[in-house]
């Protein structure tokens, strides 16, 4: 019985057993980035980088605002959650381990949400690295908490989607390189649909068209985090993150799927 | 032994770097070791440059005044080295013909410069800089987390034969590409001067010009509409009624001012005959008839950053035709024929020499100014000549008109108009710009007209448009970039997708080619396959992905978590939302372009209209959106909307590096039948920052539409004018006439005009209010105040709402050559007088004292440079000293008026005190709504310059004159029943009855005053300044005098950040330290914990990095 078979004919099983086999790589996961060096430079480089960026203008500027923090972070984890999400399964079918870890008796979905899970865990670390921001700028004025929170859920969110891609390219690929720079470019890419410069730029292309617009308003990630950078919970702009996370993930579980054939 | 290892690798690793920043340092002291291979070359000389310094038949001596590294700030400190690397390659080149030397200026600390007798050593450095003319100037600088400002010297003069000495002045980092080429031209100056060329493009009727600039200069006559390029050996282009305007034009216009060429335009948007025969051959002076000329002055001024004022501008100071003599002569007045009297010229503050008499302009189109335009675009607006205080704008007649019918009463009352604007680059290196309003004073007939000084005019644009300094620029034979050919839409696609994709294409291609895309790593072939048969289900489930986000984003669930609710609709917009159905059939036309004619910017910021008007739907309006495309309409109906102010706008904006000229239309048209009437509305979004502030707007533009009543806003503001002193030293000795100030508060009085108020103009000399308005606006009182505070007084016991703004002090920075140019600051009093009259009455004070704070900003403030008794030069110089305060948004009390206002700059302002005793009594209340930090100090000055401690930061304790104010109030506001004066303030002449200056007998009733210490936050220059927008505190004050309270608060719904309080310098160290250190200490912490704790495991192993197997 191949792998795939053995996926397929598994039995059905409860909730509770199904998300506790997510948990229980989860963990195994989380634990194996402490284990070694990876949790401790990621977050270390991306809290000293991120909060050197902020308190570099933030006392010229004066004002209880993290607006700048938030517009910053895109292009950074642009740059970082690939950085994470490189090694997920390219690594596995480097070393061959994937196949140990397809023969286990779960589903190929639980593997791909368990080892997401464990990323995302990595980069609400990423983030609470920045609670010492929060705290200096609650000690010192009044700054909007609502706003601040509802960047902060985009902030999340935009993780979340980005960890969802770069899990789907690390499955495509064996080598972790090509999975990282391909990640990247795509990060940026949906980043710079949002930048009004490159909007303008790319209708003026063929103006009949406008297909910086569509771009725009129909991939880039840009306009739904700056809705909840701006405070705003909109639905429309949740279910993007939710659902194009949720398809990638499912994609990425498709492409393992087919490999274990 | 692995621990040794360890220490020694970290040892050797120290060593070698600290080897390698050695030798590099090393390295870098050997100069022209440098290989460059741009054409730009910082060190190196080209062979023409060696040749011309070798064929120098004297020696030159380059002197190089700078301060020294360590006084630099940062950003400058490489500068020396940089000049030097420079001049030390010219030396090497020249074969003995060139030297130069390094001299520190710097003046001394105290404690270095006291000699052993306690006497001040003389600085002899500074001394002899000071008399070659060379002054230091300041810069910006960040010390201890806060903005600073350092003074620094950073001079180059050049010493040739027995010619007078070349300077070159303040020299940075961005000039020295440019340094070695100026050097150079200063030479070949100094050798051949030679005389400037200037381009004089103009139609028949203007010879007369050209003459007179052959005084003085070679004249090159040519058409620029029709050649498209201005004469490449020119130095200044003179072009008289420009016609239509292209890019090609404004593309060649850029190229010529980058290039350091200074460029004057004259011409109106209209041409006006005055006098006409009657039937009988009979001449009617008043008769006069005017025509559009084919000026395109909305291209060309947008262009720079500005727009055309409408309409026919008419004076009282004006021509007068006289027909007759004696009894029987008849003086007809033509108003539209403005004569700019030497008071009403600036050119002696700016530039170096005066027109010193009147200037004739006929039927002018005077220049709007749109400060962040001007500031995007790089340039410092002046207005040099300006129309007096009693100007109006009428609608153009059509056909012949009667002057005699031209009155201020029929048009709109406006304030000074620009009539000739000087705009001053930010990068001192490219040309000005010099519009004028007409051409009419540089014409055959009137140009040589006596009693009018148009010659002199001509005179003094040469001579500073054509100075040797500039020439020397000109001469400077620099490498600009060159500019892009011009590329159609489809050539430029081809170059985008050439240079993005061709060079990964091709790779793409090879590795293809080499199967390296899937074959090496061992899969089965089949592998690929199946991954492409999955790449159908997977596009489709992200294309349903797309269309349900997309669905969704019409569904309008949305939770705002901003404190302000600033993502929905206002309780009052709601509000008037739901009351249009009340108003019968509310329909919002939205006249724009169509969305592919619009500037990209545009097209976005329209969506966010879109937004407004779906929520206000939401919120009940029945509002039906339509949109009229004017370019489907016919020319009929355009016609139309331009009769109702809905006219296109020529645009320019900047795309991939072309300058695109546009016409456009964009404006929301909100109409309603109201008890059968029908009632309009429009808002002009011709810009993105229209958008700014939209839900007021439309709010506010449906009350308007409920009410049928738009609130009247009185406007007075004076002008700055000199001391009599200045004006005595300055001018009249020299035998010139003393200008008496432009408006500077235009900018302010048209941000209100936006904001959906009506504004009239106020003269505060000779008020005349307008019947019925809401609120009087005045900006800076000057003596003699009496009139205007008499008005007020009368005003606000009657229930009136006035907005006061007023400050004791203009802050003037100074350098002069006898104390080396060290700067001074002098409190210019600015005689507000509001505590001589009515307010002391009231037990409020405006205190007279100098206010410093410690919570400071930082500011370009204009530095006066006195090189020689009569050479005055204004520099733009940094400043962050503590009479720049910053009102930061934790010193807010909550209110209508500072909500949504961000930090404020109160530029040299002053604080307000009361006897709260004395207000009880009399029935009145005080507010403070803004107030200082807790670190705020006064100085009690009586005269001279500010002495070096008041600048010194907060003061331990108090001193004399100097007494500490912790938290003194900015602005404030005092509402209840204003007594009128005891004493009456203005005496009527006897016989005569005392005006009531438009303002009739009321009973008296509540009043309200809102009082802002500062009036130079509301100058053109600061109004809309990037960091602080002092607008935002005019429209809340205004709207909150006005409006009711609910649509006022909407006034001030924006997205702006709160500022922080005061924090001292080690605080602010202490929470960087926190912020960038507190997480990765614990996590480190957290993982060390981890591994001691994974250490005492018994399947702990070491040599597997700690792995627990």
């Amino acid at each position: 019985m191949n792998s795939a078979e053995q996926s397929s004919s598994l039995e059905p099983m409860t909730l509770g057993a199904y998300l506790s086999q997510i948990f229980l790589i989860t963990g195994r996961e989380v634990s194996a980035y402490f284990d070694s060096s990876i949790a401790y430079v990621y977050t270390i480089a991306f809290a000293v980088l991120t909060n050197s960026i902020f308190m570099n203008e933030f006392f010229l500027t004066g004002t209880v605002d993290m607006t700048g923090f938030f517009d910053l972070m895109p292009f950074l984890l642009a740059f970082f959650l690939p950085a994470i999400t490189m090694r997920l399964w390219a690594e596995e079918k480097k070393q061959r381990t994937i196949e140990v870890l397809l023969t286990l008796p779960i589903r190929t979905i639980q593997a791909v949400v368990g080892k997401y899970l464990a990323a995302l865990v990595l980069f609400c670390l990423f983030l609470l690295g920045s609670i010492p921001i929060l705290i200096m700028l609650f000690s010192i004025g009044d700054p909007d908490l609502g706003l601040i929170a509802s960047g902060y859920i985009g902030l999340f969110l935009f993780g979340a989607l980005f960890l969802a891609i770069g899990s789907f390219l690390s499955a495509l690929s064996s080598d972790q390189i090509v999975a990282f720079v391909i990640s990247t470019v795509i990060g940026f890419a949906l980043v710079l649909f949002g930048n009004d410069q490159f909007v303008a730029v790319v209708d003026g292309i063929a103006p009949g068209l406008a297909i910086g617009t569509l771009l725009l308003e129909s991939i880039s990630v840009m306009p739904h985090y700056d809705a909840f950078v701006r405070g705003a919970l909109d639905l429309s702009s949740g279910l993007f993150f939710v659902l194009f996370a949720g398809l990638f993930l499912w994609a990425g579980a498709l492409v393992l799927e087919r490999n274990r054939e | 032994m692995r621990a040794r290892n360890t220490l020694a690798i970290a040892l050797f690793l120290a060593l070698g770097t600290g080897i390698a920043i050695t030798g590099t340092r090393i390295a870098g002291h050997y100069r022209g070791t440098a290989v460059e291979l741009g054409r730009v070359k910082l060190s190196h000389v080209d062979a023409a440059t060696r040749d011309a310094l070798r064929a120098l038949p004297e020696n030159v001596l380059a002197t190089y005044y700078v301060s020294p590294r360590i006084e630099m700030p940062s950003h400058l400190r490489r500068l020396e080295n940089r000049v030097t690397d420079l001049l030390e390659a010219l030396r090497r080149a020249s074969d003995g013909n060139f030297d130069y030397q390094i001299l520190d200026p710097h003046e001394r600390d105290q404690s270095e410069a006291l000699l052993d007798d306690g006497q001040a050593q003389s600085n002899e450095e500074a001394n002899y800089a000071a008399r070659q003319g060379i002054a230091p100037f300041r810069v910006r600088s960040v010390s201890r987390d806060s903005w600073s400002e350092k003074t620094i010297w950073s001079s180059l003069t050049i010493t040739y034969g027995a010619y007078p000495l070349a300077i070159i002045n303040g020299l940075l980092p961005e000039h020295l590409p440019r340094l070695s080429a100026t050097i150079l031209a200063h030479l070949e100056q100094m050798e051949q001067p030679r005389q400037p060329i200037v381009a004089l493009s103009a139609p028949a009727g203007f010879d007369s010009l050209a003459e007179e600039l052959a005084k003085g200069a070679l004249v090159e006559r040519f058409q620029f509409e029709s050649e498209t390029s201005i004469p490449a050996d020119s130095d200044l282009l003179i072009w008289i009624r420009p016609g239509s305007i292209d890019a090609a034009v404004l593309r060649e216009l850029d190229r010529y001012l980058a290039s350091g060429r200074s460029v004057v335009f004259a011409g109106s948007m209209q041409n006006v005959r005055a006098g006409a025969l009657d039937s009988e051959g009979q001449f009617l002076p008043e008769r006069f008839e005017t025509t559009a000329s084919d000026f395109d002055a909305d291209a060309l001024l947008e262009h720079f950053g500005m727009r055309p004022v409408p309409g026919l501008v008419c004076d009282k100071r004006s021509m007068v035709y006289r027909q007759g003599e004696g009894e029987s002569e008849v003086a007809t007045e033509l108003p539209f024929l403005i004569r700019c009297i030497a008071p009403n010229q600036r050119f002696g503050l700016v530039l170096k020499g005066q027109p010193n008499g009147t200037l004739m302009f006929e039927a002018p189109t005077p220049f709007r100014l749109i400060p962040e335009q001007l500031q995007d675009r790089g340039w410092t607006p002046e207005v040099l000549a300006h129309t007096s205080d009693k100007t109006w704008v009428e609608a153009l007649p059509t056909g012949t008109a009667d002057a005699t019918l031209l009155d201020p009463e029929r048009g709109v009352m406006v304030s000074r108009q620009a009539l000739i604007t000087l705009l001053r680059p930010l990068d001192p290196w490219r040309g000005s710009v010099i519009g004028m309003a007409s051409a009419s004073c540089l014409r055959d007939d009137l140009l040589r007209a006596a009693g009018y000084a148009h010659r002199r005019l001509v005179d003094v644009l040469l001579r500073n448009l054509t100075s040797d300094e500039r020439l020397v620029l000109h001469r400077a034979d620099f490498a600009l970039p060159e500019p892009l050919p011009e590329f159609n839409t489809a050539q430029r696609t081809w170059w985008r997708a050439g240079v993005v994709f061709l060079f990964p294409a091709l790779l793409l291609a090879v590795a293809i080619f080499r199967g390296a895309l899937g074959g090496r790593t061992g899969r089965s072939p089949q592998a690929g396959t199946k991954k492409a048969r999955l790449a159908p289900r997977i596009l489709l489930t992200l294309a349903l992905g797309v269309l349900v986000v997309r669905l969704a984003s019409g569904v309008a669930l949305r939770a705002d978590w901003t404190a302000g609710g600033l993502n929905q609709l206002a309780p009052a917009t709601a509000e008037l939302a739901a009351k249009t159905q009340d108003l019968g059939e509310l329909r919002a036309e939205l006249i724009q372009s169509r969305r592919v004619k619009l500037p990209p910017a545009l097209r976005l910021a329209t969506t966010r209209l879109n937004d407004l008007l779906a929520d206000l739907e939401r919120a009940g309006a029945d509002i039906q959106l339509t949109r009229t495309f004017p370019g489907d309409l016919s020319s009929n109906e355009r016609e139309d909307l331009q009769s109702e102010g809905i006219e296109p706008r020529r645009v320019t904006s900047r795309e991939e590096g072309v300058t695109t000229v546009r016409t456009i239309y964009s404006t929301l048209r909100l109409s309603a039948t109201v008890d059968g009437q029908q009632r309009v509305e429009r808002i002009a979004l011709p810009d993105v920052s229209a958008f700014e502030g939209l839900e007021f707007r439309v709010a506010f533009a449906l009350w308007r539409l409920q009410t049928g009543r738009t609130p009247r806003i009185a406007f007075a503001s004076d002008t700055p004018r000199l001391s009599p002193a200045e004006a005595h030293m300055d001018y009249q000795m020299k035998g010139l006439f003393a200008p008496i100030g432009e408006d500077p508060y235009s900018v302010a009085r048209e941000r209100l005009s936006d904001a959906g108020f009506e504004v009239s103009h106020i003269n505060p000399r000779d008020p005349d209010f307008p019947s019925d308005f809401d609120a009087l606006v005045w900006l800076q009182p000057r003596r003699d105040v009496s009139i205007m505070i008499d008005a007020m007084a009368r005003y606000l016991h009657q229930g009136g709402r006035v907005l006061l703004c007023v400050q004791h002090f203009n802050l003037q920075a100074r350098q002069y050559r006898g104390t080396n140019f060290q700067t001074v600051y002098w409190p210019q009093p600015q005689s507000p007088d509001i505590d001589r009259f009515w307010f002391p009455e009231l037990g409020i004070d405006l205190v007279r004292k100098v206010l410093f704070d410690e919570l400071k900003t930082r500011q370009q403030l204009e530095t006066q440079v006195n090189r020689n008794a009569s050479v005055r030069d204004y520099e733009e110089q940094a400043s962050a000293l503590p009479f720049l305060i910053r009102a930061a948004t934790a010193n807010f009390a909550p209110d209508s008026i500072t909500n949504g206002i961000g930090d404020q700059s109160f530029i040299w302002g002053n604080h307000i005190e009361w006897d709260a005793e004395r207000l009880k009594e009399l029935g009145l209340s005080a507010e403070p709504l803004i107030t200082s930090s807790s670190r705020s100090w006064v100085y009690d000055w009586s005269g001279g310059y500010l002495p070096e401690e008041t600048l010194a930061g907060f003061p331990v304790e108090d001193a004399e004159k100097i007494t500490r104010v912790p938290r003194s109030t900015l602005v404030a506001r005092f509402s209840g029943s204003f007594p009128l004066p005891v004493e009456p303030i203005v005496v009527p002449e006897e016989g005569q009855p005392l005006s009531d200056r438009g303002l009739p007998e009321r009973a008296s009733a509540p009043g309200k005053l809102v009082l802002v210490g500062n009036s130079e936050m509301f100058k053109n220059k600061r109004l809309l300044g990037p960091e602080f927008r002092a607008d935002y505190l005019l429209v809340n004050a205004v709207a909150d005098l006005v409006l009711p309270p609910g649509l006022a608060a909407v006034a001030g719904r924006r997205r702006v950040p709160r500022g922080f309080d005061f924090l001292a310098g080690d605080e602010k160290s202490r929470w960087r330290a926190i912020v960038v250190a507190v997480g990765p200490l614990l996590l480190l912490g957290f993982g060390l914990l981890r591994f001691l704790w994974r250490r005492r495991s018994p399947n702990f192993d070491l040599s597997a990095g700690g792995e627990v197997s």
